[in-house]
């Protein structure tokens, strides 16, 4: 069965598109990320414009997101006023993203573009979780004790404020510039950046685990809801139907990988998401590197006024 | 199908006018209508032709899509990493269809200027670029580059035995429309064409393919109101994730 996808301009098969709604769903859900750095590179090796991907995957991790606010909300695990602080730069790299991408497309290089900052990200969050899942597998016996955050200079900047529900007492210019370049990234890339956001706000601003999850959903329902305005009305590249469509098969794979989360242990978790990762990775460089089938690109284009 | 065929024919042949005609065309489906499960459709195209010509006469067919304009831009290899050109060139009018079949493989055409006029062939088909500069002119061969684009994607059929006879007089010929085919008026002409190179007699049907149901709503409104489709699309997640989240609290 093919559905029409009306801003994409093409037919696609709808199982498909579930079974990639469902795979993609279970993972998010089995390892607490979003799923968009893998959704997007797919939605794109599918043959669907990389532009139209980026934009719909954002609609499509915002209804995602939403959800998953909402069960950290119910339990009170959302600093909102580190959220806050967060979204001021969010927006703005959102903003930045959009109008970035408008500009790749003016030019024709979105797709190369897309593509190796893709390979850029995977390929550094890839070997940083590999080496940090393989030594913690390592040192599971040793069971030293972390202190509950490292002062770093960073949390020495002016404009300190008291974040009570995180129990920090840090300037705001590390977190604005954290959520700056996240909603860049998202903007440009289709992810909701919790797999950068997630490690910044432990690492580096030194939160506690707790409430990272929720407080990172916050910023990305944020970032995603203003992405996704701005590429529809800037780039007209969000297909509505492609999104929903994910959606479906994404919440359902996310329940059975909420329920698979329980077989393993975070590490081992972990080092299971390394490895999907640097695959996706290893795809994403054969395809710029690899002599394409076809030498040319054919496109419509319009006058540009 | 047949039976379908032999009816036409009898209304033909009843239609006294038309029967000293020798050649009649019609289209079966004037209107095509892409919708949310569009999956490429057909353009039909039967007719009659007078008995008396079948056996030194071919018919040709021959359907171009809507002209757009169209961007042919090369990929280069920088650096080991493969770029796409930032030098490309314009073709104002190409058609995003074509297609073309006869009921004869044997036959062939001399005549040039016939070809050329009516655009029979892949060869014979006008496209100029933005610049300017003939496509015969310029170092690359873009008429072949379009070819092998558009052949990929069933954007172009060329057959010389597409078009199916009855009995000496009836034919039809089925044309596939991709799903990626382009949105616009489709010219389908077909001409009766003697030994001789000589153009007999000839017909031109018009064939609409248009976007309908709720994905051509979606496609106008994301381009007319861009902005509140925006509005629309985050609202519409936020409920999708807001219903999922109650969903799944409850089972």
């Amino acid at each position: 069965m093919e559905v029409y996808l009306p801003i994409a301009g093409l037919p696609i098969n709808f199982f498909i598109l579930m079974f990639l709604g469902l795979v993609v769903g279970f993972l998010s859900g089995m390892f607490g990320v979003g799923g968009g750095f893998l959704m997007t590179p797919m939605l794109i090796l599918m043959g669907i414009p990389p532009a139209v991907a980026v934009a719909s995957e954002a609609n499509h991790i915002l209804a995602a997101s939403v959800s998953g606010f909402l069960a950290h909300m119910r339990r009170a695990n959302v600093d909102f006023l580190m959220g806050f602080i967060l979204l001021i730069g969010g927006v703005f790299g959102s903003l930045i993203g959009v109008f970035l991408l408008k500009y790749l497309l003016s030019i024709g290089q979105e797709k190369l573009f897309i593509s190796l900052s893709y390979i850029f990200i995977l390929v550094f969050v890839g070997l940083w979780m590999l080496t940090e899942s393989v030594s913690s597998i390592k040192k599971k016996y040793k069971g030293k004790k972390n202190k509950l955050h490292e002062h770093i200079w960073l949390h020495g900047l002016p404009f300190k404020i008291k974040f009570r529900k995180s129990h920090l007492y840090i300037s705001i210019l590390p977190p604005i510039f954290i959520g700056l370049l996240v909603g860049i990234l998202s903007s440009i890339m289709g992810v909701g950046g919790g797999f950068i956001l997630v490690p910044a706000m432990i690492y580096i601003l030194g939160m506690p685990t707790q409430v990272v999850v929720g407080t990172s959903l916050l910023q990305i329902v944020f970032v995603t809801t203003v992405s996704t305005i701005m590429h529809a009305y800037i780039n007209q590249t969000v297909d509505v139907v492609l999104s929903s469509l994910l959606l479906i098969g994404a919440v359902v794979g996310a329940q059975i990988g909420t329920k698979a989360m329980g077989l393993l242990r975070g590490e081992q978790i972990r080092f299971l998401l390394a490895i999907i990762i640097i695959i996706v990775a290893s795809i994403l460089i054969g395809n710029v590197l690899v002599t394409p089938e076809e030498a040319f690109i054919v496109e419509t284009y319009k006058e540009v006024q | 199908m047949k039976s379908f065929l032999y009816f036409l024919f009898i209304v033909f042949l009843i239609n006294g006018a038309n029967a000293r005609e020798a050649l009649l065309s019609q289209v079966l489906n004037e209107d095509i209508n892409i919708t949310a499960s569009f999956d490429g459709a057909k353009i039909i195209v039967y007719g009659a032709i007078d008995p008396k010509l079948y056996n030194d006469s071919v018919i040709i067919i021959t359907i171009l899509g809507p002209r757009s304009k169209l961007k042919v831009s090369k990929k280069k290899k920088y650096f080991g990493v493969w770029l796409v050109s930032a030098n490309n060139t314009k073709l104002l009018n190409a058609p995003g269809y074509y297609a073309m079949a006869t009921n004869n493989t044997n036959f062939t055409i001399a005549d040039s200027t016939l070809l050329k006029e009516n655009q029979i062939g892949w060869e014979n088909i006008q496209i100029n670029t933005a610049n300017g500069v003939s496509l015969k002119e310029d170092k690359e061969d873009y008429k072949n580059i379009l070819k092998l684009f558009y052949k990929k994607r069933n954007l172009l059929v060329l057959e010389k035995s597409g078009i199916d006879m009855f009995e000496g007089t009836l034919f039809r010929a089925d044309f596939e429309l991709p799903g990626i085919t382009p949105i616009g008026e489709y010219k389908v002409n077909t001409l009766l064409v003697n030994k001789e190179g000589t153009l007999l007699s000839s017909w031109h049907n018009n064939v609409k393919v248009t976007k309908g149901g709720i994905g051509a709503y979606l496609y106008d409104y994301s381009k007319e109101h861009s902005f509140l489709y925006g509005i629309f699309a985050a609202l519409g997640a936020i409920l999708l994730g807001f219903t999922a989240s109650e969903i799944f609290r409850r089972i």
